[in-house]
């Protein structure tokens, strides 16, 4: 699993630039499933039919995107000034390496604001190396985007950080899902959205044309077990999460029932996630249509939306024999 | 229909937004007698179908009319529990931490082996005693608030897990003049209108085949009208919600007075179908008042209105005082009102409904 | 006398005739009506003869009234204004449910009363600003509704000076819990009432005060009159055992026993009382705990500065959220006061 994660943290993929990590997906899984196809919004939709025809339609969906920082302008010493994709925090960006999907790297740094004054993205800049306006524009163009630079490694025993842990871990955990699922009487559609992190656009579009009956979404979420972080109640290491609600969606309760029921079959540690902010794929797959029975579930991860995403392995194998049961 | 008796009843379901399923049900039996058909769909939107009594002259398909007010309510979640045993709250839709400290609430406790038990909890405050001037000066915060269930934490762990629903405890309580206050007026108190409605149409002939809608999650985004609409597919649409009734401290241009329903104008608001509402108001003999909406009506209304290829829609507003506390104080005989306006409404609709809407 | 049946009475400070009748009543029930006074501010006196002569003589108070609100006048549209009678947060008041004057059986020929409901509501969270959210209401923006038109039918319905009292009812809950309104101090009452049967050593008087909570000032005269030696307060105190306090807030927790309190804001323990009350607890296997603050006041520091000086001490039952709408105590905790002030008085 470690392997597989890597593989997919270290692929460049800022949100509505998620081509590359497609491609590398559609490799993954395209001999385990019977379609694959791309939509309009760059979403992989992978369908495994199932044997029953009066079978339900399972719609599960991991996001491929990844934050970052647009470039919306050069300034004359060959700075870049740039606005956020997603939510990017300040505080966790500064003096950080970035890199994009051309392969230039760079420094975002904030410059010192004046006295009384609240740092915000127009005080931050990054530095390429380049001289002047000129040699920074052959580097780059306008509306490229910048993400934390790949630096997956192992953390303990059991953990590994990385940028864009949010959410690769979740599609390598899904790529890991459909290798190893077998045909059942159910047909399960696999979507590696896009757009996530600006309002869940590609899961939308997905979640209409796949139009199905019940919405898993699978993605990261917070943690509640450093200093002084009380909430939500999550640990890492204690299993994966069953979201009971967060901003955007409630779960249907009796999805829950079943993902933890599905858990305890598997023999594997569960956790029930009640986060005050946040919102995942499921809240676009709940209101599409005339409705459909949507959930999360969710990796523990620390540090989300930083440069150094701390998941627990552990957690998503958990994850992934939940699903396996549930899916059988 | 007995309202003060319907009020009694809602006041003790439980239906936080996204957990509707023992209100649903609840509703489900309450249209069934009065309704063609009821279903409950995935979401737990309770839609209740009322076929057209008489044919179109022009033998046109019967309109299709959607009538949407919401069941679910705000609340709160545990969200964690701490070593004494008390419990941290979450919340569910906007629940305003000045109407907890003091307060008492049910836990909807789904741990133990006997299926969900509801409990009684206290939410606490700090004795006045123990506070120094400082102290009084601001809010509590949810944050600072706790759920008191008056166990051992080994007793409240057996029980009680991360998630479970806390809903708040406020019995309908009748009040001088035909008024009442209780929890979840809002949005129930609408559906009340609802029924009420169906109800005079028993005895009455409609052309329109009526979908009487109890949505779910609207606190949370309006999120079961958006599905219902889709799947109803409507010609036209009334929403009904509650609005603020005026109270000391409120703004005279952002409040109506307590007495007669209300119906807002508003960009999202079909101007033609407002002045049929009005018109049916006049002919009938109910007052109604006016209210404004200069973009959002954050109600229903909001997600029915661009629903697959749009839909007019209208909005009757009940006017209550209070709103999002357990004391949601409302005229029992406003409910009437809106009932009777409703089914005039949908009793004077004729083929010509459409025509020149747009003109 | 039941708790249940003490704390549904209402009385708040200066109105305590319902609860005073009913006290009364069973006071003389048990120790006949020549034992029995109605003082001239109120309290009721109930007199025991004990077997000791040269015992020491001891008053046991605790008082009748609850904390509450008073209707003082109305706006025009009709809502109540209203004050505290009592110390009460107004911050435990937003949308809480009341009953506006007394429920009054039938007797003497008069008709039975029934209360108004009232509920006190605040402007919507959609309609506050940022400001308001962090503003506390104060009391003068707080109303109660009872669904009167207008001012004239309000004051006609409840005129001013009507008392108010919580619409809370008396639950027992969780494991032993019970949430009542006026726990503070039917308890006491509760607790002095089943004393009233035991086998007193010195001559005792058990006193059922009025108007603790606006400054103890029954107490003062019961206690001039009766000149005791010895006086034992039975209280309701604060628990702040609660959520996330640290230990040392803690003043004293539910459920581990009544407390003996060295000293509150009123008065200091008189100390070998203080520790005589402790020694017997632990001899007689009372659940107890000493109140781990200075904080509060009551009757203990009226009596013991009434004459030439009283030795008092404090016995208390720990009470979650004190003063407001929902009081939580334990009832092992009232059997704990129970026990240890019998324990005192036969000893």
């Amino acid at each position: 699993m470690f392997e597989l994660i890597r593989q997919l943290v270290n692929l460049y993929g800022a949100t509505g630039r998620e081509a590359g990590v497609a491609d590398a997906v559609e490799a993954l899984v395209r001999d385990h499933v019977d379609s694959i196809r791309r939509d309009a919004l760059g979403n992989l939709i992978c369908e495994k039919r199932g044997t029953d025809p009066d079978g339900k339609r399972i719609m599960l969906s991991a996001h491929m995107d990844h934050i970052g920082f647009i470039v919306v302008a050069v300034e004359k010493e060959g700075y870049l000034r740039v606005m956020p994709v997603g939510g990017v925090g300040l505080a966790v960006s500064r003096t950080r390496h970035v890199s994009f999907q051309n392969g230039v790297q760079g420094v975002i740094v904030q410059e010192p604001v004046r006295e009384g004054e609240t740092p915000a993205m127009k005080h931050m800049f990054i530095d390429i190396g380049a001289a002047d306006e000129a040699e920074a524009l052959s580097m780059i163009s306008l509306g490229d985007v910048a993400v934390y630079a790949n630096d997956c490694f192992r953390l303990g025993e059991h953990r590994v950080a990385a940028p864009a842990m949010d959410d690769r871990v979740a599609c390598a955990l899904l790529v890991s899902v459909m290798q190893a699922l077998p045909k059942t009487r159910n047909t399960v559609i696999a979507v590696f959205s896009t757009q996530e992190e600006v309002g869940c656009r590609g899961a939308k579009t997905a979640a209409y044309s796949v139009d199905p009956d019940i919405g898993i979404a699978l993605d990261v979420t917070a943690h509640g077990d450093t200093p002084e972080t009380k909430l939500p109640a999550i640990r890492l290491g204690e299993g994966a999460a069953v979201k009971i609600m967060d901003r955007g969606s409630i779960s249907n309760p009796d999805l829950v029932r079943d993902l933890l029921a599905a858990g305890e079959r598997a023999g594997v540690k569960t956790q029930r996630e009640v986060l005050p902010f946040g919102g995942t794929d499921a809240m676009a797959m709940q209101v599409s249509r005339s409705g459909v029975i949507a959930g999360t579930v969710s990796i523990p991860c620390r540090y989300v939306h930083s440069a150094c995403e701390v998941i627990d392995l552990r957690d998503v194998e958990a994850a992934r024999a939940l699903l396996l049961e549930y899916l059988k | 229909m007995d309202i003060l008796n319907y009020l009694q009843g809602m006041a003790v379901q439980h239906g936080p937004s996204g957990h509707e399923a023992e209100v649903s049900g609840w509703l489900k039996a309450r249209f069934e007698p009065l309704c063609d058909s009821v279903t409950v769909d995935p979401l737990y939107n309770v839609i209740a179908l009322k076929k057209a009594t008489a044919p179109t002259k022009d033998g046109s398909p019967a309109p299709r009319v959607m009538l949407a007010a919401h069941q679910d309510e705000i609340a709160l979640m545990v969200a964690d529990i701490l070593p004494d045993g008390s419990l941290r709250m979450g919340q569910v839709g906007g629940v305003d931490p000045r109407i907890l400290p003091a307060s008492t609430v049910t836990v909807h406790a789904t741990g133990g082996r006997d299926g969900t038990v509801k409990l009684l909890g206290v939410v606490g405050s700090t004795p006045p005693h123990l506070l120094n001037a400082a102290d009084r000066e601001h809010n509590y915060k949810r944050e600072d608030l706790f759920v008191d269930l008056g166990m051992p934490v080994e007793k409240v762990r057996a029980q009680v897990r991360v998630g479970d629903l806390i809903t708040l405890n406020g019995p309908a309580t009748p009040l001088l003049n035909d008024r009442c206050a209780a929890k979840t007026m809002d949005d129930r108190a609408c559906v009340a209108c609802l029924l009420e409605a169906a109800e005079r149409l028993q005895k009455m002939s409609h052309i329109c085949d009526i979908y009487f809608v109890a949505t779910s999650q609207e606190e949370v985004g309006s999120k079961g009208a958006a599905v219902a609409a889709h799947a109803i597919d409507p010609d036209l649409a009334v929403a009904l919600d509650v609005t603020h009734a005026t109270i000391p401290q409120s703004r005279p241009d952002t409040t109506v007075p307590l007495d007669a329903p209300a119906a807002t104008y508003g960009p999202f608001v079909q101007h033609k179908l407002l002045e049929r509402l009005k018109k049916a108001a006049r002919d009938h003999g109910i007052k109604l008042n006016t209210e404004h909406a200069e973009r959002f009506t954050y109600t229903d209304l909001d997600n029915i209105q661009i629903a697959r290829e749009g839909v007019p829609c209208v909005l009757i507003d009940l006017p209550l005082k209070y709103m999002h506390t357990t004391v949601e104080l409302l005229d029992m005989n406003v409910i009437r009102e809106c009932g009777r306006l409703l089914a005039h409404f949908l009793g004077d609709l004729d083929e010509g409904w459409n025509e020149a809407l747009w003109s | 006398m039941e708790l249940k049946q003490l704390c549904e009475l209402q009385g708040i400070s200066g109105r305590e005739e319902l609860v005073r009748a009913a006290i009364y009543d069973e006071c003389v029930r048990i120790l006949g009506r020549e034992n029995v006074t109605i003082d001239r501010v109120g309290n009721v006196i109930a007199h025991k003869q004990g077997r000791d002569a040269d015992a020491p003589h001891v008053m046991v108070s605790a008082h009748m009234d609850e904390v509450g609100l008073m209707v003082i006048s109305a706006t025009d549209e009709g809502l109540l204004h209203v004050r505290p009678i009592g110390g009460i947060d107004p911050r435990v008041l937003v949308s809480k449910r009341v009953k506006v004057g007394y429920a009054v059986p039938e007797k003497d020929g008069k008709p039975a009363q029934e209360p108004l409901n009232g509920v006190i509501g605040a402007m919507a969270i959609h309609q506050q600003t940022a400001e308001d959210r962090k503003r506390v209401l104060p009391i003068d923006q707080l109303y109660v509704d009872i669904g009167a038109k207008d001012k004239d039918e309000a004051l006609e319905k409840a005129p001013a000076g009507t008392p108010i009292t919580f619409d809370t009812a008396f639950t027992p809950f969780g494991d032993g819990r019970i949430l009542a309104r006026a726990l503070d101090d039917r308890i006491g009452c509760y607790n002095m009432l089943r004393l009233l049967t035991c086998d007193v050593r010195g001559d005792t008087d058990f006193v059922f005060t009025c108007q603790e909570e606006v400054g103890c000032r029954g107490a003062a005269g019961a206690a001039f009159r009766l000149m005791p030696d010895v006086g034992i307060a039975l209280e309701g105190t604060t628990a702040n055992d609660m959520g996330d306090t640290p230990a040392v807030h803690h003043v004293c927790n539910v459920g581990q026993g009544t407390t003996v309190s060295f000293m509150d804001n009123a008065s200091i323990a008189n100390p070998e009382l203080f520790k005589d009350m402790l020694a017997l607890a632990e001899r007689e296997g009372i659940p107890h705990q000493v109140k781990m603050s200075v904080s509060g006041g009551n009757e203990g520091g009226t009596m013991q500065r009434t004459g030439a000086g009283v030795r008092t001490c404090v016995l208390s039952v720990p009470c979650r959220y004190i003063h407001s709408p929902s009081t939580v105590c334990a009832a092992s905790d009232i059997e704990a006061q129970f026990r240890l002030a019998k324990a005192f008085l036969e000893k």
